[in-house]
C-alpha cells in the first residue's frame, strides 16, 4: 500500500483557496487489487495493481471543476489546480444558477472495515485454488456445461478526504468479489447464469458463500430447465419473488429514481432522468407493505461506508415508508437545491472520478410472513427465484425481469419448472401489487454503473421474499 | 523506462514481455438543464506491463514517474506470483515479426490540444442552438482528449503512436417524454459539428411531442444510426474469439455460415481515416488493419490476438486485447437506400431513434431485449403518424441481423456513454421485430 500523504491534501486545498476557489476538497486514494480468472478450467492472465492518485474538486464563482492526477508532484498539481480553476471560471460566466454546498460541521475521524484474515495475506495460489475448487465441483457435469468462467477480484482501498471546511477523514476498506458465468447446453438448447458474490471484509467471507456448491446446484437447475421447464401462457397471476429478484427491483426501480441528481436532470444525457419529481415527496407509490431503505452501514455489505466522499456521516435512508415516498438520496449540492440536508450519498469509484450520488445497499424491509404463509394462499402463480435478462427504461418506470430458476405454483404448492417467465411491469404497478413480505432478508452484490465517465461502484441490494397479487406474467417470446 | 522493463523482466526469467507507456490528458465539460454542471480534467501517465513465463501470464501497471527501485520491486513481484500460478494452456505467445506501421490518417490535430476554455463556448453555442429550435432543455457532454502511447516488447517491437479526439453528445427535451439524442465524434476539429448534433437532437425532440401508448407485437422497425449502433456495439462482443472459445457468443461454429441478410457487410476497421477508435498497433504491437467480419450476410472471421489465433489455427487479426480481442471501429457497410424511401416502404412499423440497457438472457443464443429511449414514431402506410412511448425491443440478435431489409447510404460515427466502442452505421430497416411493453 502506498503511503497516503495527508499534508498533500492540505497543500492542494490551500493552493486552490489562494487561487480563487471558494471551496476545495482533496481525496487521496491508494489501492491494491488483484484479479484471477479461470476459463473452462484454464487460467487467464492474472492481474494485480497498486494504484494511487489525488482527485481535487473546487467551487469557483458558483461553478464546479474536478481535476485528478496519478502523480503527487506538487508543482504538477499546482498547475492542474490553476487550470481547473480557470476552466471553472470560464463556465461560471455562463451560469444562471450558481452551485452551492449545504453548510456542515465536519469531523476529523477515521473508519475501517476489518477482516479476520486480511485479503493481502492470501497467496495468489490460494486464490486460484478457490477458483479451481469451483471448477472441480462441476467435473461430472462438465460435458453439459461447455462454458465456465470464474473471476475473483480482491481490493483494499485507503482514502484520506479533506476539505476547506475542516473535514479530515481516513478510511480503509477491503472487498472480495466473485463473478461467474456458466452456460449449460443439451441438444440445440442452452441456458445461462451469470451472477456474483461480494462483500466488504476479510478473506473469511468467501467460506460462507459456499460458491462451489451454489454454482453446481445452479448448473443442475439450468439442465433441468432445458429438460423439463414448460412455458407459461400469458395471464395475470400471483407472483412470489425471491430476495435476488427483490434486490434488483429495489436497486433499479427504487434506488435509481430516488437519486436527487437524476431527479434534477444532471444525468439526463447519460443514465437518464427519473419518473420521480420533487413534488412527489409524501405521495403514495406502493402498498402499505412496502418499506425500502438504502443503508450503507449494514456490516460487511459490498457498498459499506461510514462517511461519504464529501465527508458527510452515513445513515440509513428511508426511501419508501409504508408505501409513501419519504426520502431521496442527496449530496451537498442537491440538498441545497431541494432545501434539505445531505444524507451522505456522494461516492466516487476512484481518485480520478468526481463524487456523485450513488446507492450503497438498497433493500426492502422484511415483514411477518414465513415462506409457507406467502405461498399457501396462492391458487395459481409463479415463484421466480433467480433471473437472467433484465432492464429498465431511463426514467425508471418500465422494467423487465426474466426468470431463470422459476416454478409454477398451484394451490399453495410449488410444481414444475417454468421456462423464462417474464415480468414486464411499471414501477407503480409493481409496488402497488405487493401484499406480503417475508421475515427473511437476503442480499446480492452488484457493480452499479452511473456517471460520465462511467463509475462502476460496489453495492448491495436485497429484501425478503415478497408476494405480488394479480400481475401479468408473460411467455418468453 | 520501457527498454529497462523489457530487459530486466527477461533477466528475471520472463519469456514474453510487453511494456506500454500511455499518457493522456482528457477534458470534459458536462451540462444539464442548459447549464454547465462541471468541468473535469484528467492527467494520467502509466506504464502497463505484461509478462509470461512457462505459459503463466500476469499484467500490472506502474506510474510513469516510478523509480527504478519501484519498477524492480514490481517485476520481482510479478515473477514471484507467476511461479505460484498454473500454466494457461490457451496462451501461445505474443506478436513476433518485422512489422510495417501506418500512421492513422487524420488521427491527430494540434488544434484540439489548444482548445482549452474555448470548449465552454462550443457547449454554450450548442445549447443555444437547441433552445432556438424550441426545446426546453438540453443535457450532454463535450470531451477532448490528447494521448500518446509507446510500446516495446521482448520480440523486438518498438513503436509509438499519438492521437487526439473530440466528441460531443447532446440530449434535448422538448417536453416530458419528448426527447432526442445526437452526437458528433471526430479525431480532428475539421468535420466536428456540435451544432449539427444540437440541431438534430432538438428538431427530433420537437417532433416527438405528446407520445401515445402503442400495442405490442411484431413491427417493421427503422433504427436510427444511434439505435442500430447500440445493437452492433452489443453484438461486437460476439465476434471476439475469446468469447467464442468461452462459449459466450451466438457466432460459435458459424464461420462460413449465413448469420445476417445478404445486404449486411460488417468490418472492424482500426485503420479508418479519422476513425474514433483507430490506432497504429494493437496491445501486442501488431499493426492494425481492416478485417471483414460479415460479408454479404456470411460470417467470415472472429477477432483474434496471437493466442486465440493459434488456438483457432489462424492468424491474429491485430485486435489484441491481451485477454480478450477487441474491435476498434465497427463499420456497417453503407446500403443504397434513403431514409425517406425506407419510411415509405413500411406499412405498419416503428422508427426508433435510440436505445439503451441491452441485456441478454443468453449470450450463446443471442436472446436479448433493449429499451428505446427518446423519440419513437409509429409508421402507417408509408407515413409517420404519431409519436409513441414505453416500448421494448425483445428479440434475438441474429434474427435481427437476418431481418435487415434496407440500409441507408447515409452513415454516421456513433460513440457516447452507452456505445463506448465507436460504430459507423446508417439507418437500418428490420422486418418483424418483437416489441413488448409493460402489462396491466
Amino acid at each position: 500500500m502506498i503511503f497516503v500523504d495527508k499534508d498533500l491534501s492540505k497543500f492542494c486545498i490551500n493552493f486552490a483557496l489562494k487561487n480563487g476557489a471558494s471551496f476545495a476538497e482533496a481525496r487521496i486514494v491508494s489501492s491494491t487489487s488483484d484479479s484471477f480468472m479461470l476459463k473452462n478450467g484454464t487460467p487467464v492472465v492474472s492481474q494485480f495493481l497498486e494504484d494511487s492518485g489525488v482527485g481535487i474538486r473546487v467551487l469557483v464563482n458558483g461553478a464546479m471543476s474536478f481535476v485528478s492526477a496519478n502523480s503527487f508532484n506538487r508543482d504538477l498539481l499546482k498547475d492542474k489546480i490553476k487550470r481547473a480553476i480557470k476552466f471553472a471560471m470560464s463556465s461560471a460566466n455562463t451560469k444562471k444558477e450558481k452551485i452551492e454546498f449545504e453548510g456542515f460541521k465536519f469531523a476529523k475521524t477515521k473508519w475501517e472495515v476489518k477482516g479476520k484474515r486480511k485479503i493481502e495475506d492470501v497467496s495468489p495460489k490460494e486464490k486460484m485454488d478457490f477458483l479451481f475448487d469451483i471448477e472441480k465441483n462441476l467435473k461430472d457435469l462438465k460435458s453439459k456445461v461447455p462454458s465456465r468462467f470464474f473471476q475473483l477480484n480482491t481490493e483494499t482501498s485507503e482514502t484520506f478526504y479533506a476539505n476547506s471546511e475542516g473535514a479530515e477523514i481516513s478510511s480503509r476498506i477491503p472487498r472480495v468479489m466473485l463473478y461467474y458465468s456458466v452456460v449449460v447446453s443439451e441438444g440445440n438448447q442452452s441456458e445461462q447464469r451469470y451472477f456474483q458474490f461480494g462483500e466488504s471484509g476479510g478473506w473469511e467471507m468467501i467460506k460462507k458463500w459456499k460458491a462451489e456448491e451454489k454454482i453446481r446446484e445452479e448448473a443442475k437447475v439450468l439442465l433441468n430447465l432445458i429438460r423439463k421447464a414448460k412455458s407459461f401462457n400469458t395471464e395475470a397471476v400471483d407472483v412470489i419473488l425471491s430476495p435476488e429478484l427483490v434486490g434488483i427491483a429495489m436497486h433499479e426501480s427504487c434506488g435509481h429514481p430516488y437519486e436527487a441528481d437524476r431527479i434534477l436532470g444532471r444525468e439526463g444525457a447519460q443514465a437518464g432522468e427519473s419518473f420521480i419529481k420533487e413534488e412527489m415527496m409524501g405521495t403514495r407509490i406502493g402498498s402499505d407493505a412496502v418499506t425500502v431503505v438504502d443503508d450503507p452501514l449494514v456490516p460487511n455489505n459490498f457498498g459499506y461506508y461510514e462517511y461519504d466522499d464529501e465527508g458527510v456521516k452515513a445513515r440509513r435512508r428511508f426511501l419508501i415508508k409504508d408505501g409513501i415516498i419519504t426520502e431521496f438520496l442527496h449530496n451537498r449540492e442537491t440538498a441545497v437545491k431541494m432545501r434539505t440536508e445531505s444524507n451522505a450519498a456522494a461516492r466516487a469509484s476512484s481518485y480520478n472520478r468526481e463524487p456523485i450520488i450513488r446507492m450503497s445497499n438498497t433493500f426492502m424491509l422484511p415483514g411477518n410472513y414465513s415462506f409457507d404463509e406467502i405461498i399457501e394462499e396462492i391458487k395459481k402463480g409463479v415463484y421466480i427465484k433467480s433471473f437472467t435478462e433484465w432492464n429498465i427504461d431511463d426514467k425508471r418506470w418500465n422494467q423487465k425481469y426474466v426468470g431463470s430458476e422459476s416454478y409454477f405454483i398451484e394451490n399453495g404448492e410449488l410444481k414444475g419448472l417454468v421456462r423464462r417467465p417474464v415480468l414486464e411491469i411499471t414501477t407503480k404497478d409493481f409496488f402497488s401489487a405487493v401484499d406480503a413480505c417475508g421475515k427473511d432478508v437476503g442480499f446480492v452484490p452488484g457493480s452499479c454503473g452511473k456517471g460520465d465517465p462511467m463509475q462502476g461502484i460496489p453495492v448491495w441490494m436485497g429484501g425478503p421474499h415478497i408476494r405480488l397479487r394479480n400481475v401479468v406474467v408473460s411467455k418468453y417470446a | 523506462m520501457l527498454d529497462y522493463i523489457v530487459q530486466k523482466a527477461q533477466k528475471l526469467g520472463a519469456e514474453d514481455v510487453i511494456a506500454t507507456s500511455v499518457s493522456q490528458l482528457a477534458r470534459q465539460t458536462k451540462f444539464a438543464n442548459n447549464e454547465i454542471v462541471v468541468n473535469q480534467t484528467w492527467d494520467e501517465k502509466d506504464v502497463d506491463i505484461f509478462l509470461a513465463f512457462n505459459k503463466k501470464t500476469i499484467s500490472t501497471s506502474v506510474k510513469a514517474d516510478a523509480k527504478k527501485s519501484d519498477v524492480d520491486k514490481t517485476l520481482n513481484r510479478m515473477m514471484k506470483i507467476t511461479r505460484l500460478l498454473k500454466p494457461s494452456e490457451d496462451y501461445f505467445g505474443i506478436a513476433k515479426g518485422e512489422f510495417k506501421y501506418k500512421d492513422v490518417e487524420d488521427g491527430y490535430d494540434k488544434k484540439i490540444e489548444d482548445l482549452q476554455e474555448k470548449e465552454v463556448d462550443l457547449v454554450t453555442a450548442a445549447i443555444n442552438k437547441a433552445l432556438e429550435n424550441g426545446v426546453k432543455k438540453s443535457s450532454g457532454v463535450l470531451y477532448s482528449n490528447v494521448w500518446q502511447m509507446k510500446k516495446m516488447t521482448s520480440s523486438g517491437i518498438d513503436v509509438s503512436d499519438k492521437g487526439t479526439s473530440i466528441n460531443f453528445s447532446i440530449r434535448s427535451f422538448a417536453e416530458k417524454d419528448a426527447s432526442a439524442h445526437s452526437v458528433s465524434v471526430s479525431r480532428i476539429l475539421k468535420g466536428f459539428d456540435p451544432l449539427a448534433a444540437a440541431d438534430e437532437a432538438s428538431l427530433l425532440a420537437k417532433q416527438s411531442l405528446n407520445p401515445a401508448q402503442c400495442e405490442e407485437g411484431r413491427y417493421d422497425v427503422i433504427f436510427h444510426p444511434m439505435a442500430f449502433s447500440s445493437l452492433l456495439y452489443y453484438t461486437s462482443y460476439a465476434f471476439s474469439a475469446f468469447q467464442v472459445d468461452s462459449g459466450l457468443s451466438f457466432f460459435i461454429d458459424k464461420i462460413g455460415k449465413k448469420v445476417a441478410s445478404d445486404i449486411v457487410t460488417i468490418e472492424d476497421d482500426g485503420s479508418m481515416v479519422n476513425g474514433f477508435g483507430s490506432r497504429k498497433f494493437d496491445d501486442e504491437g501488431m499493426p492494425i488493419e481492416k478485417n471483414k467480419l460479415i460479408e454479404n450476410g456470411v460470417l467470415m472471421n472472429y477477432l483474434h490476438n496471437t493466442s486465440t489465433a493459434k488456438k483457432f489455427n489462424t492468424e491474429s487479426t491485430g485486435n489484441a486485447g491481451l485477454v480478450d480481442p477487441v474491435p476498434w471501429n465497427i463499420v456497417l457497410k453503407q446500403g443504397d437506400s434513403k431514409f425517406e424511401k425506407m419510411i415509405s416502404s413500411v406499412k405498419r412499423g416503428l422508427y426508433i431513434t435510440n436505445v439503451w440497457y441491452t441485456r441478454f438472457a443468453n449470450y450463446r443464443t443471442g436472446d436479448f431485449s433493449t429499451i428505446p429511449r427518446d423519440a419513437i414514431f409509429e409508421i402507417e402506410n408509408g407515413k409517420i403518424v404519431r409519436s409513441v412511448k414505453d416500448l421494448r425491443v425483445s428479440d434475438n440478435m441474429q434474427r435481427i441481423l437476418e431481418s435487415i431489409e434496407m440500409i441507408s447510404k447515409e452513415r454516421k460515427t456513433i460513440q457516447w456513454w452507452e456505445v463506448t466502442i465507436p460504430v459507423v452505421a446508417g439507418f437500418v430497416l428490420c422486418k418483424d421485430v418483437g416489441i413488448t411493453r409493460s402489462k396491466k
